[in-house]
């Protein structure tokens, strides 16, 4: 069978009324658990897993899919409309999502949000049909080195966010930064620990990222009735507002394909997720922008520039799970199992044995953007209905479901208290300045970078620089780096003087 | 807003979060003094706690253990994810709760002997006790299946040779990195070891040639059969999956090398509960043994396994025949890291 067969065989195959259920089900379930703080795509996964036991392959695969994509999608309703990303992907949503609904423009963040991540989130799956037989290759070769550069690359939106002082910017990174070098190191040794078995692996980063980011809201939010004035609302929350995002999305076709493609390659890289590329493709965003410094105010290119990306992370993801049996993320490595329990065995063999199979899956994945969309509109267009909710009801009910994320995670009482403490940080943070956003990217990035280059220096020993000299990918991506470093001096130095003059 | 005005809605929303979870506080209070009363055990649901992450080769392994440990007990068995600290976590949580038999661990062993042998675990070996072993999967050395290396002779020459230049994956803190360390130290090899959190970020490693070898279970690491090769299996007896590999103790012989036992340090996927259950609820030990280990002659459960393809590791044998083994092993697990 050549591989245009085996795509029409697939995509015949998922027309049947269970599948599409199914398609709808996963969609459904996986936006609720995605708007729900703390409980990120790989506990949805794993926690529907089990519903998935008795279905046939097809239908247990396309479930889970539907539920891992479904997630990025609910997280954004929750990230634009509360400050609060429903997963860590959903991070950089919030930087402009949020200052827009304050605005009063919910519908219309909502409805960019949906749009690109549907465009993101299709085109990557296209993506995937078409070349899942040629890329992984590429994947592979991001060695330790390689992904020590990324995670640095994603260091320096630390000097991009927001518009606090730059020096109480670097602070609060610095302090994620030392905070992620807790726990154990890839030399088998536990690290600042305190004593305390439960930092073992390290501090978890749902409770920081939601006691930095939602118990540190819900303490401001103390202060008022209502999250937005009442009158601000009222116009603009409804279908049409979303509507109108929908059709502004559009208006960025340079944004959307370039975080769409950054979204695809990150998704390609083992290990490194959603949370990376959405980061990654905002400061890019930021960085080639005109006014950079309306972001983090409610610039409109800020939520297309994460969405597209997160979303298209997962046809990248899927492309590295399903031919290589490697995860790119939490989430496929759930689906991974789910593979196994079904007496599939993921790996090239998969494509080549399984071709209808893989091209179901895809094609599923696919046409489910079309329920996700209405899907996610409905629910954003009643969600949005919390905001007018008065915050002694909003700000407690929160307050719960935060605790329970935190917990859910390793089921253990220290993540709860945590991210109370965490909370208590951060609305300390807020009230001086600082950012209490740098210091979960610095947690989030900081593990990564330390892991990795302690791994270079297990690799290469005392030849570690051979590691990034004489590896074209690292070569490239110091360049980058060292660019985008040069950039922002350059702008300090000359950006600076120039205000006097004028 | 006035200042009073501020402490006062403050403490209304407090008020109402207090309101509204206690429902949720006083939930498991009232779960336990109902369980107390009965003698039919269970009455309530068993908590199955997995030690590891959701989707690992543990957790799967579990929760397919689970379906059928519902039927045999007719009650339902709820699967949780207690990861931390190698079971470490897992374990100090359930020596807190009553010994009732309403929580089992799903873990590791060697690894739960290592936790109170190396990281000063809060608690001894005594004070749990293995119900029953699921499957025993042994240690792997894995290179890639173009590797210039045919045999295992081939590999530790290579690294004599060139010392610091070759390289192995492991899980760290883990004991599969103990055991790598172990092997390579019993052979005087200088090999860099790197270290990973998960198995499925040893064969990235691998696969993407940022190592040369990793060192990784057998069952588990079935899904890069085909991109690999074995040089070495621990255990006693060749592998029907990695028929190349050769057996430990052969392997070792022309270095002089003779572990401990045959499948030194293999991963003993096992069901813990705490010593006290034994001695307080034997009838409940005893159930909820004979539930678990009646599934090595269940024709549904058997037949699931093979599916699966690990029909030759699936144990569901009583922890006590493996008393042994495992003293011997956390001995020698000992000696070696204390020089």
């Amino acid at each position: 069978m050549d591989a245009l067969q085996q795509i029409a065989t697939g995509a015949l195959s998922i027309l049947s009324f269970e599948t599409i259920f199914w398609i709808i089900l996963g969609s459904f379930l996986g936006m609720i658990v995605g708007a729900i703080p703390g409980l990120s795509s790989g506990m949805a996964v794993a926690l529907l897993l089990p519903l998935t036991y008795t279905l046939t392959p097809l239908n247990a695969l396309i479930f889970l899919t539907c539920v891992y994509v479904a997630v990025t999608y609910g997280g954004s309703l929750s990230a634009i409309l509360l400050n609060t990303p429903g997963a860590p992907e959903n991070a950089a949503t919030a930087f402009d999502g949020y200052p827009m609904a304050r605005e009063g423009k919910a519908g219309e963040a909502l409805g960019l949000a949906i749009a690109a991540s549907a465009l993101g989130g299709s085109i990557s799956y296209l993506f995937l049909m078409g070349g899942i037989g040629y890329v992984a290759d590429i994947a592979l070769s991001f060695g330790p080195a390689e992904l020590f550069l990324l995670a640095l690359l994603g260091v320096l939106i630390l000097s991009a966010v927001g518009t606090a002082d730059p020096v109480k910017a670097l602070i609060s990174g610095a302090i994620g930064l030392l905070i992620g070098t807790i726990g154990l190191v890839p030399t088998g040794e536990s690290r600042a620990i305190f004593g305390s078995l439960y930092l073992v692996e390290g501090v978890q980063i749902v409770p920081v990222l939601i006691g930095m980011l939602v118990i540190t809201e819900l303490l401001l939010m103390i202060d008022q009735d209502y999250i937005v004035d009442q009158d601000k609302m009222a116009g603009n929350r409804g279908v049409a507002g979303i509507f109108r995002g929908f059709r502004r999305a559009l208006d960025y076709p340079v944004n959307l394909c370039r975080s769409t493609v950054i979204g695809i390659v990150i998704g390609l890289i083992p290990a490194t997720g959603a949370t990376l590329a959405a980061l990654a493709s905002y400061t890019i965003a930021r960085r080639t922008s005109k006014n950079p410094e309306s972001f983090g105010k409610g610039n409109p290119q800020g939520i297309v520039a994460a969405e597209s990306a997160n979303n298209a992370c997962s046809g990248g993801a899927l492309m590295t799970t399903l031919t290589l049996g490697v995860p790119g993320s939490v989430a496929t490595a759930v689906l991974l199992g789910a593979l196994t329990i079904h007496g599939l065995r993921p790996g090239p063999a998969l494509v080549q044995q399984q071709g209808p199979l893989v091209y179901g899956l895809i094609s599923a994945a696919i046409l489910s953007q079309v329920f996700m969309v209405t899907i996610a509109g409905g629910l954003g267009h009643a969600f949005s209905g919390s905001l007018a909710i008065h915050t002694r009801i909003l700000v407690p009910l929160l307050m719960i479901f935060s605790l329970l994320g935190s917990y859910a995670g390793r089921n253990v009482s220290f993540d709860a208290y945590l991210m109370i403490g965490f909370g208590l940080l951060g609305y300390l943070m807020k009230k001086y300045g600082y950012l209490p956003v740098a210091v979960v990217m610095g947690v989030m990035l900081g593990s990564i970078a330390d892991n990795e280059l302690v791994r270079v220096l297990q690799l290469f020993r005392s030849h570690w620089y051979r590691a990034f000299f004489e590896r074209p990918i690292a070569f490239v991506l110091m360049v980058v780096l060292v660019s985008i470093l040069a950039r922002a001096l350059y702008q300090g130095l000359f950006g600076r003087r120039k205000k006097p003059a004028e | 807003m006035s200042f009073v005005d501020r402490i006062a809605h403050g403490t209304r929303c407090l008020v109402s979060a207090a309101l509204l979870a206690m429902p949720l506080a006083a939930a498991p209070v009232f779960a336990t003094s109902s369980a107390q009363a009965a003698d039919d055990f269970p009455s309530r649901p068993v908590n199955l706690v997995v030690s590891y992450g959701a989707g690992g080769g543990t957790d799967r392994q579990a929760r397919m253990m689970a379906g059928f440990l519902e039927k045999k007990l007719g009650s339902s068995v709820v699967v949780q994810n207690m990861p931390g600290a190698g079971g470490q976590v897992a374990i100090t949580a359930m020596l807190r709760d009553e010994a009732d038999g309403y929580t089992i661990v799903a873990t590791n062993e060697p690894d739960i002997s290592m936790t109170v042998a190396l990281r000063n675990a809060p608690y001894a070996r005594e004070d749990v006790e293995v119900l029953a072993v699921d499957i025993v999967d042994p240690r792997l050395l894995l290179v890639l299946k173009d590797a210039p290396y045919e045999s295992f002779d081939d590999f530790i020459k290579a690294a004599k040779e060139n010392p610091g230049e070759l390289s192995v994956a492991v899980n760290s803190g883990a004991v599969q990195e103990q055991f790598a360390k172990w092997l390579f130290k019993a052979l005087d090899v200088d090999i860099n070891f790197v270290g990973y959190k998960s198995g499925g970020e040893t064969t990235a490693a691998l696969l993407g040639g940022h190592v040369t070898s990793l060192v990784g279970d057998d069952f588990a690491r079935f899904d890069v059969r085909d991109q690999t090769k074995a040089l070495m299996i621990g255990s006693a007896t060749a592998s029907p999956r990695w028929p190349e590999a050769e057996v430990m103790v052969d392997a070792l012989k022309p270095y002089g090398v003779t572990p401990p036992t045959p499948d030194f340090l293999a991963r003993h996927m096992v069901y813990m509960v705490p010593s006290a259950l034994h001695e307080n609820y034997p009838e409940r030990f005893q159930k909820l043994q004979d539930a678990i280990t009646s599934l090595a002659t269940d024709p549904e459960y058997q037949k699931l396994i093979k599916d699966q393809g690990a029909g030759d590791l699936t144990k569901m044998a009583p922890g006590s025949e493996y008393r042994d083994a495992f003293q011997k092993s956390l001995e020698a697990l000992k000696a070696t890291t204390a020089n």
